[in-house]
């Protein structure tokens, strides 16, 4: 029974890593009043160009060096969400574009992405098969040496790759900058109201360009998790499926503040495979069960919104595109 | 009053790194000119400064002596400067000469403002944007248009880069996709019908500005109430019977799904958007579990339903399968427009659309349009749902909108929420689908590629709204006024 427990917690943790980066990602970028619904498509294209670099890599070389492998792939995926993250910015910044329907598009275009090259990626290399980098996955996974000898305690929390504990710090960090620094002040003054922040001499459009970047760059660092820890380097086409809709979802759950997304994630993890742990489930009820994260966000986002308290409102101007001349 | 040019020595060394040295050039060349201005010689500094680049060992002279010249101009100017010949010339020597210029350039800068007048640092940007009061509508379409060809030339690009073949014969395949047999016609004719059908449905929520991202769900938990019908008393009741009752739960069903979120979003100001999008996968997980219990193999599949008695099937129009879904939207998109252009209701809507404190002012219940129009929306997406099951696949999956509740959004945001335009975008997107599924068989590439360009040619779309919008005034020619 402790074991079953045990192992639904490291499952939980597991599922729940590239939903932390993910909402980490949005809830940086809602915080400057950019809602990016594209964040689904960034991280597949995330996940993609780690995969493309990871690959890349391991055929131009004879013997792999893991460290390489990481910073290759890595750097490969930084980029590929960061381009993603750039075309929604220039678009709703620079030309003033309709904030949903960019990210909308975005999702569309970046899952394209994600699958086209997923799909035919060995095929520009003459090759057959599917995608499976060994090396780099297991660099990836590659956990604390000292975790399998602390038992049962290490196997449930300490047996992860170091992308696991990169999560946490940058939700840590960033709660910190946000709510500690002058910068985080800055960019809470632009969401909620950007007019005010432009006259009181902060440059919004500097902000929010930046905003938007690191925070798809953060989310992206969750599709390479996915391809590289969870699945260890091999791609299916629309594996990661849904997760990137409930990083939004997460956003919303933890008030939009980025230490509550730890555990917030961890719980929607353990929400999206508590299936597989209840026993005696028939395979139709598993699929009555899946819908627990969605419907719990659900009542989430009404209670808060009947509550109407302040501090767990949303960034004001969220959605909202800022054009100085505006009345 | 010297001109000067100051400049951050951080992002100008910053600069010359990203830009391969290029911004060093300018840099120096600056401050050759800044060493002239500030012993107030006005003369061109061009031969100088190529003396310097071209010359050899005129460096070593050239930073000696002007080292030496603009420490004693300071002393003149009653300033000091940090900079030093001797420290010049053996940088210099060293070949360190980007270290020596950021010194003199902190020397320049740390010159007070009443000596050093720097237009540069205050100067004005070169243009601001304005937004346009109208356009012509022939203008907005130039630049529509312009937009759809430059993205077209893009994904040109894209498509040569991936499949190595002649452009123009990647977009002939495209368009045999579409119109290569009448089957593949047909086939395009229904892609657009069911597009246009659910745009039609958040198209009235959209001009409200009500995001309701949920017509993916609305679509499928309307589809699942017909195939509830279709399945349990397929073959108890009469055909005619059976397919009006299917058309009543389908619709039902959207309205629903589409109920909640409207609801909660009058009364408590619920975001939408997310409800909505969490109800898509409700709808999906129904499906998922309607077929575990209804398909005894365990396979998540369903095969044909009804496939021999055809109970439940919308029935052949002229031995056309899809003509009776074409003319039930072809009648909807007028129908649509009437009511958005020259009902009361319609004008409700662009109301609070534009403004619900004006909706309120001048009496309109907000909330009440809010519902009313969720209500709609949501028995359009049934009723798309329905012609899916009933008219189209036969059968449910979990893919039965297959993303089109999200392509529908862009196509009704594209169209200027113009129900006659949307025609338009969603015979472009169901183009763009069909032709790329063609060349991805063709050049036995992925199907995705039809997302990617897809999602190119949006963006080319969207960005160009901009330039409808507003406008790039250049800040001289409005002081010249």
């Amino acid at each position: 029974m402790l074991s079953t427990i045990a192992s639904f917690i490291n499952a939980a943790i597991i599922q729940g890593i590239p939903l932390l980066f993910g909402s980490i990602g949005e809830i940086i970028t809602e915080k400057s009043g950019n809602l990016n619904l594209g964040i689904p498509g960034i991280m597949y294209v995330g996940g993609i160009s780690g995969i493309i670099g990871g690959y890349i890599y391991e055929h131009s070389v004879e013997k792999t060096v893991p460290i390489l492998c990481i910073l290759v792939s890595l750097c490969a995926s930084l980029i590929g969400s960061a381009l993603m993250s750039l075309i929604y910015a220039f678009l709703t910044q620079t030309l003033k574009a309709n904030q949903n329907v960019t990210g909308l598009a975005l999702t569309t275009f970046g899952v394209g992405v994600g699958n086209f090259f997923g799909g035919s990626l060995l095929k520009f290399f003459n090759e057959s098969g599917s995608i499976s980098l060994l090396d780099t996955g297991l660099a990836y996974k590659k956990a604390l040496p000292f975790a399998s000898k602390l038992g049962l305690f290490g196997n449930t929390f300490l047996s992860f790759g170091f992308l696991a504990y990169t999560a946490i710090i940058i939700a840590i960090v960033s709660s910190i900058i946000l709510n500690k620094t002058k910068v985080g002040l800055n960019l809470r003054a632009i969401g909620e109201n950007p007019a005010t922040a432009d006259a009181a001499g902060i440059n919004v459009n500097r902000y929010k360009y930046l905003s938007t970047l690191i925070g798809g760059m953060i989310a992206g660092l969750g599709g390479l998790y996915f391809v590289m820890d969870y699945t260890a380097g091999a791609w299916t086409n629309n594996g990661f499926g849904d997760r990137g809709w409930l990083a939004i979802a997460i956003v919303i759950f933890a008030l939009w503040k980025p230490k509550s997304a730890i555990l917030s994630s961890f719980i929607f993890g353990g929400l999206y495979i508590i299936c597989v742990y209840i026993p005696g489930l028939s395979s139709s009820s598993k699929e009555i069960i899946k819908m627990l994260p969605y419907l719990v966000t659900i009542i989430v986002l009404v209670v808060i919104s009947a509550r109407k308290k302040k501090e767990h409102q949303p960034p004001q101007s969220l959605g909202l595109t800022y054009f100085r001349e505006e009345r | 009053m010297i001109p000067i040019s100051k400049r951050k020595i951080g992002t100008s060394i910053l600069l010359s790194i990203i830009t391969f040295g290029i911004y060093l050039i300018y840099w120096e060349y600056m401050l050759v000119k800044n060493t002239k201005s500030i012993k107030k010689d006005n003369s061109s500094c061009i031969g100088e400064f190529l003396c310097l680049a071209f010359v050899p060992f005129y460096s070593l002279y050239w930073w000696f002596t002007r080292g030496k010249q603009v420490k004693d101009q300071f002393t003149i100017n009653g300033c000091t400067a940090t900079g030093n010949e001797t420290a010049y010339l053996i940088l210099e020597i060293f070949g360190l000469r980007i270290v020596s210029i950021a010194i003199m350039q902190n020397d320049f800068n740390s010159l007070p403002s009443e000596i050093a007048d720097d237009s540069s640092m205050t100067r004005e940007p070169l243009f601001h944007i304005a937004k346009r009061p109208a356009i012509e509508w022939w203008k907005a379409w130039l630049i529509r248009g312009g937009a759809i060809i430059a993205s077209l030339i893009v994904c040109a690009f894209i498509i040569v880069i991936l499949t190595k073949q002649n452009p123009l014969e990647v977009y002939a395949a495209m368009v045999k996709g579409s119109f290569g047999t009448p089957r593949k016609f047909w086939a395009m004719l229904q892609n657009l019908a069911i597009l246009l059908c659910i745009s039609l449905a958040v198209t009235p929520a959209f001009k409200m500005k009500f995001w309701n991202l949920g017509a993916e769900g609305q679509v499928l938990f309307g589809g699942l109430c017909s195939m509830v019908l279709m399945f349990t008393v397929g073959d108890k009741i009469p055909n005619w019977l059976l397919i009006a009752s299917m058309l009543a739960a389908s619709v039902l069903g959207g309205i629903l799904w589409g109920l909640f979120p409207a609801v909660l979003k009058a009364k408590l100001g619920t975001n939408e958007s997310l409800f909505t999008l969490m109800m898509n996968y409700i709808a999906i997980q129904l499906v998922a579990f309607a077929i575990m219990v209804w398909v005894p193999s365990g396979s998540s599949v369903m095969g044909l339903v009804n496939s021999t008695t055809k109970a439940g099937w919308l029935p052949d129009l002229f031995g056309q399968k899809y003509l009776i879904n074409i003319l039930i939207v072809a009648v909807l998109t007028v129908v649509m427009f009437i009511y958005l252009k020259y009902s009361k209701h319609g004008y409700e809507i662009s109301v609070v659309g534009e403004s619900e404190n004006t909706a309120r002012y001048i009496g309109i219940n907000v909330k009440k349009v809010i519902v009313r129009t969720m209500i709609l929306s949501g028995a359009l997406c049934g009723l798309a749902g329905f012609l899916l099951v009933s008219g189209t696949n036969h059968t449910i999956s979990k893919e039965l909108a297959g993303g089109n509740g999200f392509t529908a959004i862009m196509v009704s945001w594209l169209a200027k929420f113009n129900p006659l335009i949307m025609v338009l975008t969603s015979f472009l997107i169901a183009f763009l689908q069909k032709g790329a599924g063609e060349i991805a068989t063709n050049f036995k590439l992925n199907t995705s590629i039809a997302d990617i360009l897809t999602g190119i040619i949006i963006f080319f779309i969207i960005g160009c709204e901009f330039f409808i919008n507003y406008q790039i005034k250049s800040t001289k020619s409005k002081e010249g006024k």
